[in-house]
């Protein structure tokens, strides 16, 4: 793990020092080629000017006007800048001294009047009878202007490689340091200590954002394990009694006087072990539920007739228990992707969980509407006894009783399977305070 | 009937063909997929009860063969598969009556009397009969004993199960199922509610309850009532 970190530290290094050589290399050697030339072609023109200016005085005026200015020029304290050749090539005017000349414009070297050579540059030209005329410029100062600009160039580069370097290698470093920092946590989560987290800096930067999401999702997993050791020992401890009742019915069964007698106890124990076993098919129906994989096979479902059906269904069920059933519902029915049983299970175990926990009397209504979005919302409201709200969190869980109902017969799944249900649909589920009573309200999401 | 059991669980189809040769089937064990479909093919069954988990041959694919084959019989699939999915699989290949285990001796014994009977329910004209009771489906009147007797669209068609099974029990399961479509069990006494309604209406005047409670076994409309 920490080798192949060291060689991430050292390719970034490399791939930064590299990019910003090639370019500060690049962006040097334009700037003093540019400089260069334009330099060159400064000194150039003026050799040309000066020349064309001395052949005017030569066919203007005459030759000796020309030379006129020559030997004024010469005056002037320093090595002298023309020279005039008849066309045998001995020297006519001007005092100059240099070692070459081209054929046309170019580079030269000029011996100075203490005889040290320095680089000039030097324009000649052809005079109409023959003789030749060349100008000469020093080039010392652009040559020193030149050199100063490779030095500070190269100077430039190599600051800038160290630089580059350094700044890869420190960015590489810290890199790694955050990244061991998470590879060391996971590692003593992983051991056991299930309470550790992610450290988190002082800046919010992407590394503390990743920090926190990973704390998040461990916090969320610890939740998982907490339900799960809290759903397995719930289950262990709901089973205990309705397998105990029925373990006391098999065993009057043995006891029995009558075969008669007998035949009524095997048929209790069977009616026991129906409700084991509805608590089995409860339990894992919520299993398969929350999987999600349900989700393929979901169609458009049409609420109010669906809804309307389950009520129906209950009428003579609440008749019978005293309570009044009531279905408000819009003219128009809206529409929602889901699975048909599920939904009619959902509206069916509220309604059973309206009656079954409120007295007789108690008024329930049920409410379909569409919403603005496509989407649609259910309420069941009672004006019963109603959850207190410390409690709204815990009737949802498996196996989550209220106080009030803790003796009651049911096994606490029941709301469970319907936000299960809910949530497999998208749907929000909220408990509210009726007051009096409970308000179940479900948020079905509209499409897209 | 002439049965067909392919069930590889030895203690369960000995259990099964006990309680239905007690009902005057016939019954032919087997408990292989792959043999399991050739007697299928060969042998003229009036249902076939299939478990889904069968050694050589998976039983969805036994009843896929079965099917392409030509074999026209109910089948009823018997399996500790339940869920919605393994439900849903199991009717799409061509079984008729999913029954998930454990499951109660009178439970599956009623629903194969009411699937092997389907194809032969004498439809006269619409109208059933049993005792004093008379059902007409076509223009959804129900009378006893020439009285006419005003029913719920509900309560009509749970009668209407009854009568189609007349003297045989319908479950509870069956009736959710078939009139509300609920693949759950509710926990509250709904069907009963449902069918104390029914009674009131059916009995009121007669002595005779028409509609019987089979302990353990479901509701059985009497014929001579």
């Amino acid at each position: 793990m920490l080798r192949r970190s060291k060689r991430t530290t050292v390719r970034i290094a490399g791939f930064f020092a590299l990019s910003f050589a090639i370019v500060s290399l690049a962006v040097g050697f334009a700037t003093w080629r540019l400089t260069t030339n334009a330099f060159r072609y400064t000194i150039d023109k003026r050799l040309k000017d000066e020349l064309i200016a001395l052949d005017h005085a030569d066919e203007e005026e005459s030759r000796g006007a020309m030379i006129a200015d020559i030997v004024a020029f010469d005056q002037i304290p320093g090595n002298g800048r023309y020279l005039l050749n008849d066309r045998h090539g001995r020297r006519v005017a001007g005092r100059v001294a240099i070692t070459n000349i081209p054929s046309t414009i170019g580079d030269t070297t000029l011996i100075t009047q203490n005889g040290t050579l320095e680089p000039a540059r030097v324009l000649q030209m052809k005079l109409h009878d023959g003789s030749t005329l060349a100008v000469v410029g020093e080039t010392t100062s652009m040559r020193a202007t030149e050199m100063a600009l490779l030095s500070i160039a190269a100077g430039g580069f190599g600051l800038v490689v160290i630089i580059g370097v350094a700044g890869g290698i420190l960015l590489g470093r810290g890199l790694h340091r955050r990244l061991s920092q998470v590879g060391g946590t996971a590692r003593a989560i992983m051991e056991g200590d299930l309470t550790r987290r992610m450290p988190l800096g002082p800046n919010n930067d992407e590394f503390d954002q990743l920090a926190t999401t990973l704390n998040q999702m461990l916090d969320h997993i610890g939740r998982l394990m907490d339900s799960l050791r809290h759903v397995s020992a719930d289950i262990a401890h709901d089973l205990r009694s309705p397998l105990s009742r029925l373990r006391v019915r098999l065993e009057a069964a043995l006891d029995a006087d009558s075969p008669g007698e007998q035949r009524q106890d095997i048929i209790e124990a069977l009616a026991r072990m129906d409700d084991i076993l509805d608590l089995f098919a409860t339990i894992l129906r919520i299993s398969e539920v929350e999987a999600g994989g349900l989700r393929r096979s979901f169609v458009p479902v049409s609420l109010v007739p669906l809804v309307s059906d389950v009520i129906e269904a209950y009428m003579p069920v609440a008749q019978e228990t005293g309570h009044e059933l009531e279905f408000a519902r819009l003219a128009e029915s809206p529409t929602i992707r889901g699975n048909e049983n599920l939904i009619g299970q959902m509206v069916a175990n509220l309604i059973e969980n309206a009656i079954h926990h409120t007295p007789a009397g108690t008024q329930v209504n049920i409410r379909v509407s569409g919403r603005a979005d496509g989407g649609a919302e259910l309420v069941v409201r009672d004006n019963g006894p109603g959850v207190p709200a410390d409690q709204h969190e815990l009737v949802l869980r498996r196996f989550g009783r209220g106080e009030a109902s803790r003796t009651t017969p049911g096994h606490g799944l029941g709301l469970t399977l319907v936000h299960s249900i809910a949530l497999v649909h998208g749907a929000k589920l909220t408990l509210g305070d009726g007051a009096p009573g409970l308000v179940v309200t479900i948020l079905f999401p509209g499409e897209g | 009937m002439q049965v067909l059991i392919i069930e590889d669980d030895k203690e369960i189809a000995a259990h099964v063909r006990v309680g239905l040769e007690k009902q005057g089937h016939n019954v032919l064990l087997v408990h292989d997929g792959r043999e399991g479909a050739v007697r299928a093919k060969d042998g003229n069954f009036d249902l076939i009860i299939l478990d889904r988990m069968l050694p050589s041959l998976d039983g969805v694919r036994a009843l896929a063969e079965m099917r392409r084959a030509g074999v026209g019989a109910p089948v009823l699939i018997l399996t500790a598969r339940g869920s919605i999915e393994d439900r849903v699989m199991g009717l799409q290949a061509g079984a008729d009556d999913y029954l998930v285990k454990p499951f109660a001796l009178a439970e599956l014994l009623a629903r194969v009397e009411a699937l092997g009977r389907r194809p032969r329910v004498p439809d006269h004209g619409g109208i059933s009969v049993a005792g004093s009771i008379r059902l007409d489906r076509l223009n959804r009147r129900v009378t006893r004993g020439g009285r006419d007797i005003p029913l719920h669209p509900r309560e009509f068609q749970i009668l209407d199960a009854l009568m189609c099974n007349v003297g045989h029990p319908v479950t509870r399961t069956m009736l959710l199922k078939t009139i509300w479509q609920f693949d759950f069990d509710p926990g509250t006494k709904l069907v009963e509610s449902h069918l104390s309604r029914l009674r009131a209406k059916l009995d009121s005047g007669f002595e005779i309850s028409a509609i019987e409670t089979v302990r353990g076994e479901g509701y059985r409309i009497r014929g001579d009532a």
